[in-house]
């Protein structure tokens, strides 16, 4: 039996093992499937990650290039430790709403749109066809040298995998993927067997490759003294190794453990609890420092002792049988074959769902290939459709092997697989960051960036060598050069890869953030944008879509279509069920349809669900008061109608002011016309009197002498009394003008008081007035003019006789000094001063509407005397007063004669009410 | 921001920093100083023992990072 029989029987046998351990996993009661539930399967799932690429791949990389294959493991490395940002924001979102794939997930963010969907499904497959034929070249190829084992034991270096193996592998692998992936009638459980084996394949991976690089160290040199010793004339480092080339390598594998759709599958949808991640958080680090570790003595090793020639991916395999060691390279072989089956296992799973939920679905739903109401099985139809994916991804990945490109390093190849998959992640960081991000940007973005990418660095690698494509790519697309593909816009990066990259994810950023700048979101963008950037502050769950109504028998109908009839029957009861209610289906409310989208989502992903449920319940809108509450709109507009509130105030304001101005200003108007009639009216009467005496005089000239001069009398009095109007129509206007009188002087006001008292006193007495003085302001001195202020005085005490008490009248004067100040209280007993008529009683023209019978002046005294007593800087005010009216007068004293000079004019400190 | 109780604001601050902190220790310039020359230690290479023993470090400090973080994971299997 030949090594390579040996390792054929032994593949075999490993591969039925695998199935043994899915179909217990499978078939465990739900105690014991626990244990593959554990943090340590769910970590070595994750390690599907590591795959050829790593197991045979890296030992070339290090050989060819260094530590530069360190990048590789570092960039997972960094977003693993960076669990708490967004890897576990992911799984969050992905488990509250049963995400399906990378795919799923991308478009349930933008809009639950079935366009964003396909075409990162596209992408995906397109770069998986690298990675696939990787896999498919890596386990050829070590079927070849162990084959080969005998003559040729470095396996040259030039070796093209042998198409017919290559063949019967991808068979194979077609086979054992679907009888993995798609064994199950049941597609909406999560797959236990698969993670079981993909583990257990991912400890054989581990145990090999130590073994191997034990033996590198301690079988091939004598410890590890020995290898670092070698370590200068193979890997020694360089400090250009790590330039923009490191960097950007870093960048790319940490995209990809995130984009990679098995990587979105094994992390986050296979994923049975939040708290494993914690786990997997550092032990994933772990496992690939350990492999990472082995490495460098296999690459090391391998170039010294392997003879000139030998092909550096193969060193994992050579090395042991070049040391005679046939177990280990058995093991080796077995490590490569679990890499190879496990990555092709869980991406057909992931890119079959995709391409099933994705894009078959949609196109049968629009075509009416798969009807949903009455008829077709949609979970057989789904599960063929899976199954035929399967096929064709395999078969894409056999045909890009035979393509120019299988020729190249595996690491090589597995790179621009990564640099594909990396295209998502524009979008992706912008579903979890951004809420301005919508469908448009999502959908430029990915087009922009797989476009640069399949252009630069894709299709080179299939089409070079066609006289055509090497054309164009040396004189650029009908002749401009500066859309050469390895040097767009004239850059000369030397690396296509980094040029690749550069340009594509710069663009692919571009055109996402201009596509989502460019217009408005939908609502359901919105709902979706809230419910993905904001998981974590979001307790309700998943938004509510209302408006939504069938009845339970429609929604029944479709689901076990989709579900089959016993756990769409399931999912029917536990829900009434869980409300409390009785009958065999709930009621159907917005709720209930929104947990059953959910749970037909887990099926057929996010879009087609959607489409499903709508297909059944008609158009769907979202409340107005979900958008509200996720846009957050609700403080903004708290805040706008407060604003509104605030400005409306305002205006309430400033509108009763107007009001009151205007008010005035007509109270004014009417004072005036009242005024010039009054004013007519008191200078027409003695004018009349003055005009018909005269006329008498003249015309009766036989008139006697007493009589004549009574006439002549009554003349002069109402002469007197017309030039005593004017006089104090002038006052008003020179103390309204603020004109200069004569300088200041010190007055004593209780003399002036005095003064006025007694000119007052023939009206008292004619009118029956009795006035009281009390108090007592000696020596008090105000700065002003003497007539003035005893015109002030007599004002107040005529008017209140005028319009004082009738009978019993007395007036109350009092006068103090102090503090400053010089005050004087004259109140009457008389009926007071009506409210209305306080406020305006010391304006021009106005008089008291009680005292109209008996008016005598213009109605100027108050007004005269309230601008006589501001011009001495103190105040005239009418005080509020139990029993008729009440005025004081307040004036500053002076408080020694040497200030007197500086006192030029009184300040006017107080503005008039007027 | 409304996050959920538990973990100290420290310790979520930390989990943030820590692979902030692990791409500036591994990527140029400063990785560039560890390649320079023909430095050794007990005969590996300084780079290697920089990258290799940065590595370890980062993964004990995540390690130390989800123990004190991990009361907050809701412990949900569906």
């Amino acid at each position: 039996m030949s090594l390579r029989d040996l390792a054929l029987a032994t593949a075999l046998g490993f591969a039925l093992l695998l199935f043994l351990v899915a179909f217990l996993a499978d078939r465990m009661p739900g105690e014991r499937q626990r244990w593959f539930a554990s943090p340590l399967v769910y970590t070595l799932s994750i390690s599907v990650y590591c795959t050829s690429w790593t197991f045979y791949g890296a030992v070339g990389s290090a050989t060819r290039d260094g530590l530069e294959y360190l990048t590789i493991y570092l960039g997972p490395t960094l977003v693993f430790i960076g669990f708490w940002s967004i890897l576990r924001k992911i799984l969050r979102i992905s488990r509250r709403d049963s995400i399906t794939s990378i795919a799923d997930f991308i478009s349930s963010r933008y809009g639950k749109s079935d366009t964003v969907a396909a075409i990162v499904t596209v992408l995906a497959l397109v770069a998986a066809a690298p990675y696939i034929a990787l896999q498919i070249k890596a386990i050829a190829t070590s079927f070849q040298v162990l084959g080969a084992a005998g003559e040729d034991p470095g396996g040259s270096a030039s070796m093209v995998p042998d198409t017919a193996v290559a063949l019967w592998i991808t068979v194979g692998l077609a086979l054992f993927t679907i009888l993995f992936g798609t064994r199950s009638v049941d597609i909406n459980e999560r797959n236990f067997g698969v993670v079981a084996a993909i583990a257990i394949e991912a400890l054989v991976k581990l145990v090999a490759l130590v073994a191997v690089g034990l033996l590198a160290v301690y079988g091939v040199a004598d410890g590890p003294g020995d290898v670092f010793a070698r370590m200068a004339e193979s890997v020694q480092p360089r400090p250009e190794d790590f330039g923009l080339r490191w960097v950007g390598l870093i960048l790319l594998s940490g995209a990809a453990i995130l984009c990679l759709p098995r990587q979105f599958q094994v992390t986050f949808v296979e994923n049975q609890s939040e708290r494993h991640l914690l786990t997997a958080a550092w032990l994933f680090p772990l496992y690939l420092l350990v492999l990472s570790l082995f490495i460098l003595p296999i690459a090391v090793m391998g170039q010294a002792t392997l003879p000139p020639g030998s092909n550096p991916d193969m060193t994992v395999l050579t090395m042991p049988i070049a040391a005679g060691r046939t177990d280990i390279a058995l093991l080796a072989f077995l490590g490569g074959f679990s890499s190879a089956t496990s990555m092709v296992i869980v991406s057909c799973i992931a890119l079959s769902t995709m391409i099933s939920n994705h894009i078959v679905m949609p196109l049968a739903l629009r075509s009416s290939a798969v009807r949903l109401e009455g008829g077709g099985d949609v979970q057989r139809f789904l599960l063929r459709a899976r199954r035929a994916a399967i096929c064709f991804i395999l078969l894409c990945g056999f045909l890009y092997m035979r393509t120019g490109a299988g020729g190249a390093g595996l690491a090589s190849i597995g790179l621009i697989a990564f640099a594909g998959a990396a295209q998502v992640l524009p979008a992706l960081l912008g579903a979890l960051y951004w809420e301005g991000a919508n469908r448009r940007g999502a959908v430029a973005g990915l087009i922009a960036g797989g476009a640069v990418w399949a252009y630069t660095l894709f299709l080179p690698t299939i089409l070079g060598g066609l006289d055509a494509w090497d054309a164009l790519a040396a004189a650029g697309p009908e002749g401009l050069a500066w859309l050469r593909p390895d040097a767009l816009f004239g850059m000369q990066a030397g690396d296509p890869l980094m040029h690749a990259l550069f340009w594509s994810l710069l663009l692919n950023t571009l055109a996402f953030v201009l596509g989502s700048l460019t217009r408005l979101p939908t609502p359901i963008e919105r709902l979706q944008a809230a419910l993905f950037v904001r998981v974590f502050s979001d307790r309700g769950g998943a938004g509510t879509v209302r408006g939504r109504a069938a009845s339970a028998d429609q929604l029944f109908d479709l689901a076990q279509r989709i579900m089959g009839p016993d756990r769409a029957y399931a999912i029917f009861r536990r829900y009434a069920a869980s409300r409390g209610e009785a009958t065999e289906f709930p009621s159907v409310d917005d709720a209930f349809v929104a947990h059953l989208e959910r749970r037909l989502a887990a099926s057929v992903g996010a879009a087609s669900a959607r489409a499903m449920i709508l297909s059944v319940t008609g158009s769907e809108t979202i409340s107005l008061d979900e958008l509200v509450r996720i846009a957050d709109e609700t403080a903004r507009l708290m805040e706008y109608s407060a604003e509104i509130t605030r400005k409306s105030d305002e205006v309430e304001r400033a509108a009763v002011q107007l009001r009151a101005a205007n008010e005035r200003l007509r109270s004014l108007d009417r004072q005036k016309d009242e005024f010039l009639s009054q004013v007519s009216h008191e200078l027409r009467t003695p004018m009349t009197s003055i005009r018909s005496f005269t006329e008498i005089l003249v015309g009766t000239p036989d008139l006697d002498a007493r009589e004549r001069e009574r006439f002549i009398d009554i003349i002069h009095a109402e002469s007197i009394r017309l030039t005593g109007l004017l006089d104090e129509i002038l006052d008003m206007a020179v103390i309204e003008r603020g004109e200069p009188e004569r300088p200041p002087e010190p007055v004593d006001p209780a003399a002036a008081l005095d003064q006025a008292i007694d000119a007052c006193l023939g009206l008292s007495r004619t009118a029956g007035v009795r006035i009281e003085r009390s108090g007592a302001a000696r020596a008090a001195r105000i700065m002003g003019n003497r007539s003035r202020l005893t015109q002030v005085f007599i004002n107040i005490l005529s008017n209140a006789i005028k319009y004082g008490a009738r009978e019993n009248a007395v007036i109350r004067v009092t006068e103090r000094a102090g503090e400053g100040s010089y005050v004087a209280t004259i109140t009457d007993n008389g009926p007071g001063i009506p409210p209305e008529e306080a406020r305006t009683i010391f304006d021009k023209f106005s008089r008291g509407r009680a005292g109209e019978t008996v008016a005598q002046g213009a109605g100027l005294g108050l007004a005269i005397s309230h601008a006589i007593v501001e011009r001495l800087g103190g105040t005239l005010r009418l005080e509020p007063s139990d029993t008729g009216a009440r005025f004081e007068i307040r004036l500053p004293l002076v408080a020694d004669g040497s200030v007197l000079n500086d006192v030029q004019s009184p300040k006017r400190s107080h503005s008039s009410s007027s | 921001m409304a996050e959920e109780d538990g973990p100290s604001r420290r310790a979520r601050d930390l989990a943030i920093l820590l692979p902030v902190l692990g791409t500036v220790l591994l990527v140029p310039p400063l990785v560039g100083l560890f390649a320079r020359g023909d430095a050794r230690i007990v005969g590996v290479p300084l780079v290697v023992l920089y990258l290799f023993g940065l590595w370890l470090a980062l993964i004990v400090g995540a390690l130390l990072l989800t123990r004190r973080l991990g009361g907050t994971a809701p412990d949900a299997a569906e």
